[in-house]
């Protein structure tokens, strides 16, 4: 029995061998179609049934897209596999019959989520990990949210909420699949990200900025209140957020300002009615 | 540095896109488009935004971080351009994929210094200062 490291070995081993065989069919497919061309010029006015079907057989020759897709198939499982960082319970080496299920799931467009790797402090009914920090209220665990968490300067005068946002009147936590690629958890109402920031223990009950894009706008189409008015009317307190698109930069490093969209800027919102 | 896939749809006003993405759909699939998706989506952080995109054509499928911006040290373009690559088969320049293609379909690494340089480029782009400048 193989141990994992020799079968990831083996594993990169096919997966380069794939690349090289695309790139080798790609050049013979030119090849071929270079000869094709020679071949009908050479043979051009000449009714020989043989000189057909030789130009039929360089044209079939030519068209490789079949084999390079099975090719691209194999590296992309291949790849993740190895981005997931090892075998997962039906992974390659299980039965041949859950082969095609663990592909799906792994795949880098799966929409299927996988486990946190950083355990959350909190979860949302929904499984979605919430981080409780000093400063901040984390909901989601996809590549953004984590970067954003680390990268933000604290502001003393605000609780910093950061989750997935919408101009829809609702957020959208981000999580991963298996592969490692960002992908939708679903649509989450200001209510429950309401809970998630009171179930903080450090949350003291001041104001908060939503790390969050475009929360402080509504979108024409949509017949609600921007999520940060409804978060602002569920706690009971001012919610600043942005009327755009807010993110960090990567190389930037950590204790940096949010950066707005195509001009966007913080609106507060005053809570409305009674809180909840 | 070059912006790809800069269009009104996916930009709004960042830059001044002229270009409409629905003039380049429906190319015919690259052989390789497996490969160049794998590429386009494994491009280099510089902006990481906090939020889901639609689909700007109208479809159900959403992108986390679609505005965020990736670059493989020559190129940016958003996270979410390899989704429409994929779906829509949408044409991207043929000098973009022979640099693809010269690199096997690996991005190279970035390193600090050079992410800050191509961070300076896109930031005025990316939050309208640019535009209030001119």
């Amino acid at each position: 029995m193989p141990s994992l490291g020799e079968v990831e070995s083996v594993l990169r081993t096919v997966r380069d061998q794939a690349s090289h065989a695309t790139a080798a069919l790609h050049t013979a497919a030119d090849l071929a179609t270079e000869a094709h061309a020679l071949l009908a010029t050479a043979l051009s006015g000449t009714d020989s049934p043989d000189a057909a079907q030789a130009a039929a057989s360089f044209t079939e020759a030519a068209d490789v897209t079949h084999l390079v897709a099975l090719l691209d198939a194999a590296r992309a499982s291949i790849e993740s596999y190895l981005t997931a960082g090892g075998p997962t319970a039906g992974g390659p080496t299980a039965t041949m019959g859950t082969r095609r299920r663990w592909h799906a799931r792994n795949h880098g467009q799966s929409p299927a989520g996988a486990p946190p790797k950083e355990p959350g402090d909190a979860a949302l009914p929904n499984g979605i990990p919430v981080y409780h920090r000093g400063h901040s209220t984390t909901i989601g665990y996809d590549l953004a949210t984590l970067s954003n968490r680390s990268m933000i300067a604290p502001d003393p005068e605000h609780h910093d909420v950061i989750v997935h946002g919408t101009d829809k009147g609702f957020f959208d936590p981000g999580a991963l699949n298996a592969a490692g690629a960002n992908i939708d958890s679903g649509a989450l109402h200001p209510n429950h990200v309401a809970d998630a920031v009171i179930g903080n223990p450090h949350y003291t009950g001041g104001p908060i900025r939503l790390i969050s894009c475009r929360s402080g706008s509504i979108a024409h189409n949509a017949s609600d209140v921007p999520a940060a008015q409804a978060l602002a009317n569920a706690l009971g307190v001012p919610v600043t957020a942005p009327t755009k698109k807010v993110g960090i930069l990567r190389f930037r490093g950590p204790n940096q300002n949010p950066l707005h969209s195509d001009g966007g800027c913080w609106r507060i919102f005053l809570p409305l009615g009674e809180a909840r | 540095m070059k912006i790809l896939g800069h269009y009104r749809e996916l930009w709004d006003t960042c830059g001044d896109p002229q270009e409409s993405i629905r003039d380049f759909l429906g190319s015919d699939r690259e052989r390789d488009a497996a490969l160049v998706r794998a590429y386009l989506d494994s491009g280099v952080d510089i902006i990481s935004t906090m939020g889901v995109d639609p689909d700007v054509l109208g479809g159900d499928h959403t992108v986390v971080d679609g505005a965020g911006i990736l670059t493989d040290g020559e190129y940016i373009w958003r996270r979410d351009l390899g989704y429409y690559f994929d779906t829509y088969d949408l044409r991207l320049p043929a000098e973009f994929l022979d640099r693809v293609r010269e690199l096997d379909y690996r991005v190279p690494p970035i390193d600090d210094e050079r992410g800050m340089e191509i961070s300076d480029f896109v930031v005025p782009l990316w939050t309208g200062a640019q535009d209030r400048r001119e």
